[in-house]
């Protein structure tokens, strides 16, 4: 029993030191791509993290979140854009849009299983990919979609690395946690008993459909979000950041990151599979 | 199960934590070395030399690899050795403006070349915009400049090709009504649009038909049938090398009689291989005159031929010119960004292997239609089109 | 109408490589439950293994045909190596992602072997094209139909009357009753995977004159042979032989008739609604044999 307590204090403090290296590592450290780096890494670790109850606890293998994040990225960038609406405005309508798009597909997709789910997520991909780029007046086609504004609240613009990295980790931050306590509660259980098995869940008053319904749409709404700030921090997106190579890269971290440490194997996951091929180069470099 | 996740969080926690402080504080050490014999002139290259673009980026690996070799041996630039980093970003576009910053403010370069792809220079000049490093990228695209200061260009618009392709149409064939076939990529699509809206603005030609076919289409038949059933007497391809030599196949088999006339995407030996006996008589718009190259041509195709064993494509010349230009300015400006800057939009009469250059504050690309050449292939080789 | 013909032969000369590219797919998973996810890129890389016979080495078609058949074993002995101890652990997100990676590293490793992005590959006959009723049939088209239809035939047979055969159908059907009594599952198993991959090979040779050999046409391949067995019903071989012929077919008449634009885009939409109404599969009733 003392082990236990110790370990979960052992915890608290590694969250608190991370959390406190988070909130001034740009104040250490400056330098733009730094700073670059660890933002992507907090988008794509949000799409990991979904990933995490999808995948690790709700045990549904899905190729399709570059989608939701795609989504999210080019609602929020169109209607910006082409609408000149506000940012605040663009940002909820792309988690919302991305979140819709995910309920839509998970209606066929929550019909299948194991290898027929991934393939099925596949599929989705390859369709969501064509009409992005055969669409050139909305999407900008192939070539790309530029021109996308800075994120604004009010008066204050996030126009810097440093504000964005702070607009962008908050979120992360919330999203962390809100997904650990999903994860550690009433639904991550019944998301557990569904992935262990669905037949059975349902003796246990879970309905494994609406549920995986549910945390698809979670999926959808995770990836939304990232996308509408990648969108804005990039100020240009095109289609081949969200092809199926951006999904099995986002699964990947996961698996890497462990796929059962409910939403922390998809922050470690990103960290890893951004930073290696950054280290190893400089490594290489020496 | 409740002590499986209680054992997670303990052991297996602990082993990954461990892990990643260690990868951080070698990260750590690695990011503080020191940047090597500074007295060299460093310019990054983003090309994308793997993915779906790798042909491309290889081709213009080669040339810069070849060129600054040259330019070294000649004693560099002012005296002070040219240094290319390059840079892979996949075709990737959100990898490219990553791979800027990277250059840029990691590696401190003073100029960049690349990338070889639209959406990718479209995410990279954002960066080198604001950052004030001047970027010389190589796709036919003059969006990408946007009215931006430090985005230039050597690459000839496809605007140029289609602009040379309707008045070849018109002039040469004696053609009234056109058809398009073109595949789906960035370029394929990109130049097949523009030849849409040369043809457009034409009062003399027509645009009866326009098909594309899908990234891996083993048969271009069910497409040349709609483009068949409505006549056109001429047909304009647009993609690379492995398209448009399946369509042309396809079309010798359906023996269907149609002038045909590929764009400079195409005007590359892999084409030629691929294609066989059936390119005989097809028309492509190129930058180099193979078959008779001319004086500003005659060092890269002996270059190129000498090093790699293969005639140069577009592509080796898009790399070259990148180079050659950005080694010029890097002279006349001393290595200071901005005054890179000022002598890219300043360059003028700059003969390069793909034409000749007169940049101005307007036109970040300096090229007009006197850098196209219309090539016929004669018993599968290039030969200038009479 | 000729052009509806021509649509037809077209879509049926593709059809027949889905349809080996599912049959494939069917085999691995009546014996192992997954898919191998590089099956498309087996397709491309058989069809360069047979470039450097046919070309290169100057090997008779017809003995090269048989070589290439003999590699396909041999490689999917290997990747029953590879795969086998995620396999036992009934791991299927790591066998995905496995799969994949051996995909990735093939298709990177073509540019290194043969230098070239694709490669010229002469039709198995010369000749033109044969007119029929105002379209015309590729020589080639011929010889893949012709030999598809030879395959699919020689395994049926296979499983049907050979003691091997009917061995690895006990495998897949009830392992536990297999092994009591006398059957090596696990050797049936790697059987599956050589054929499955030999599969993938010859149909590579196959369509090489049509589409030149190599390319980047893995994943497409293995994407659209999936759904197409899918679409006939996975675990019944009829069904994914049809399932294969009819998505060909689909594809040519939807690009060549409906768009060219969004080919892909509309037919996947389409067999996602079909998906919706019958997951098992249009040509399957219900759990049946090979």
């Amino acid at each position: 029993m003392g082990s236990s307590i110790n370990e979960a204090r052992t915890k608290q403090i590694l969250v608190l030191v991370g959390v406190a290296l988070l909130l001034f590592f740009p104040i250490l450290d400056s330098n733009r791509y730094h700073l670059n780096l660890t933002i992507l890494i907090a988008l794509y670790a949000i799409n990991a993290m979904a990933l995490n109850i999808l995948l690790g606890v709700a045990g549904q293998i899905s190729l399709c979140q570059s989608v939701f994040y795609g989504m999210g990225a080019y609602v929020s960038g169109i209607l910006n854009v082409h609408l000149r609406l506000d940012f605040l405005f663009c940002f909820a309508a792309a988690i919302v849009a991305a979140g819709l798009l995910a309920f839509l597909i998970g209606l066929t997709a929550i019909r299948f299983k194991g290898h027929y789910l991934a393939m099925v997520t596949l599929v989705i991909v390859v369709i969501f990919i064509e009409i992005v780029r055969e669409w050139y007046g909305l999407t900008g086609g192939p070539d790309g979609f530029p021109g996308i504004g800075k994120p604004r609240i009010g008066p204050f613009v996030f126009d810097t690395e440093i504000r964005y990295y702070y607009l962008v980790y908050s979120l992360t931050l919330i999203l962390i946690f809100f997904g650990h306590n999903l994860v550690q509660g009433r639904t991550g259980r019944a998301l557990t008993a569904v992935r262990q098995d669905e037949t059975l869940s349902y003796t246990f008053g879970v309905n494994p459909t609406a549920y995986k319904l549910k945390v698809f749409v979670l999926s959808g709404l995770f990836g939304g979000l990232s996308g509408s700030l990648y969108a804005h921090y990039s100020s240009f997106i095109g289609s081949e950041d969200f092809s199926l190579h951006v999904s099995i890269t986002m699964l990947c971290m996961i698996v890497i990151g462990g796929l059962r440490t409910g939403v922390w194997g998809g922050f470690l996951g990103a960290a890893l599979l951004t930073l290696l091929p950054e280290w190893l180069g400089a490594l290489i470099k020496w | 199960m409740h002590k499986h996740l209680m054992k997670l969080g303990g052991a297996e926690m602990k082993k990954r934590v461990v892990i990643l402080l260690t990868f951080i504080l070698v990260g750590l050490i690695a990011f503080i070395q020191t940047a090597l014999a500074a007295e060299t002139w460093r310019i990054g290259a983003i090309i994308s030399t793997t993915g779906h673009y790798a042909p491309l980026g290889t081709a213009e690996r080669q040339a810069m690899i070849s060129l600054s070799a040259k330019i070294n041996g000649q004693g560099g630039i002012l005296g002070r050795k040219l240094e290319v980093l390059y840079e892979d970003d996949e075709g990737i576009p959100a990898k490219s403006a990553f791979l800027a910053k990277k250059l840029i403010y990691q590696e401190k370069v003073i100029g960049i070349l690349g990338p070889s792809v639209t959406a990718c220079a479209m995410a990279a000049a954002a960066v080198c915009e604001e950052a004030g490093i001047s970027m010389v990228f190589m796709t036919p695209t003059k969006e990408v400049v946007g009215g931006k200061k430090y985005i230039f260009h050597v690459t000839p618009g496809s605007d140029l090709d289609a602009i040379f392709i309707s008045r070849f149409i018109e002039n040469k064939l004696k053609a009234k009504t056109v058809a398009i076939l073109h595949g789906p990529s960035q370029y394929d699509m990109s130049v097949a649009r523009l030849v849409t809206q040369e043809v457009k603005k034409n009062p003399k030609l027509e645009l009866i038909a326009s098909e594309k076919w899908s990234q891996d289409d083993k048969d271009m038949t069910p497409y040349l049938l709609n483009i068949r059933a409505k006549k056109p007497q001429a047909l304009v391809i647009g993609g690379s090398a492995f398209g448009p030599a399946v369509a042309i196949r396809n079309i010798r088999d359906l023996k269907m009689d149609i002038p045909i006339i590929c764009t400079s995407g195409t005007a590359q030996q892999e084409f030629l291989d691929l294609a066989g006996e059936a390119a005989n008589g097809v028309y492509v718009t190129s930058r180099l005159q193979y078959g008779n190259p001319l004086p500003e041509e005659k060092d890269i195709f002996e270059t190129i031929q000498r090093e790699y064993k293969v005639l140069p494509s577009s592509f080796h010349a898009n790399g070259w010119d990148a180079l050659l230009v950005m080694a010029e300015v890097i002279k006349r400006g001393n290595g200071d960004p901005k005054s890179i800057r000022d002598a890219l939009e300043n360059l003028k009469n700059f003969k390069g292997a793909i034409g000749t250059y007169n940049m101005s504050p307007t036109d970040h690309n300096g090229l007009t239609t006197e850098c196209v050449v219309m090539l016929q292939i004669k018993n599968r080789m290039w030969a200038v089109a009479d | 109408m000729s052009d509806l013909l021509q649509y037809l032969i077209s879509g049926l000369t593709i059809g027949a490589i889905y349809a080996i590219v599912a049959l494939g797919f069917h085999i691995i998973f009546k014996a192992t439950e997954i898919f191998n996810f590089a099956q498309g890129t087996f397709v491309v890389f058989g069809g360069l293994l047979a470039y450097s016979l046919v070309v290169n080495a100057k090997i008779h078609f017809a003995v090269a045909l048989v070589l290439v058949v003999v590699m396909g074993l041999v490689a999917g002995r290997f990747l029953e190596i590879i795969i086998r101890k995620p396999l036992l652990s009934g791991a299927h997100l790591i066998i995905i992602i496995a799969t994949i990676a051996i995909g990735i590293i093939l298709e990177n490793a073509y540019l290194l072997i043969w230098s070239k992005e694709y490669v010229p590959f002469p039709p198995f006959t010369a000749g033109d094209p044969i007119p029929l009723f105002g379209a015309i049939v590729p020589r080639q088209s011929l010889w893949v139909i012709g030999l598809t239809v030879l395959v699919l035939v020689l395994v049926k047979l296979f499983f049907k009357y050979t003691l091997s055969g009917r061995a690895m159908q006990a495998a897949a059907n009830n392992p536990m009753a297999a092994r009591s009594v006398g059957i090596n599952v696990e050797l049936m198993i790697i059987y599956s995977l050589a054929m499955s991959t030999a599969l993938a090979f010859v149909g590579g040779m196959m369509i090489a004159p049509i589409t030149f050999a190599g390319g980047p046409a893995g994943p497409g391949l293995t994407v659209k042979g999936f759904v197409a067995g899918i679409l006939g019903g996975i675990g019944n071989s009829n069904a994914v032989i049809l399932g294969g012929l009819l998505f060909g077919l689909m594809e040519s008449v939807v690009g060549g008739m409906i768009s060219s634009g969004l080919k892909e885009a509309i037919t996947f939409t389409f067999l996602l609604i079909i998906f919706g109404f019958k997951p098992m599969g249009l040509f399957v009733r219900a759990r049946e044999g090979h």
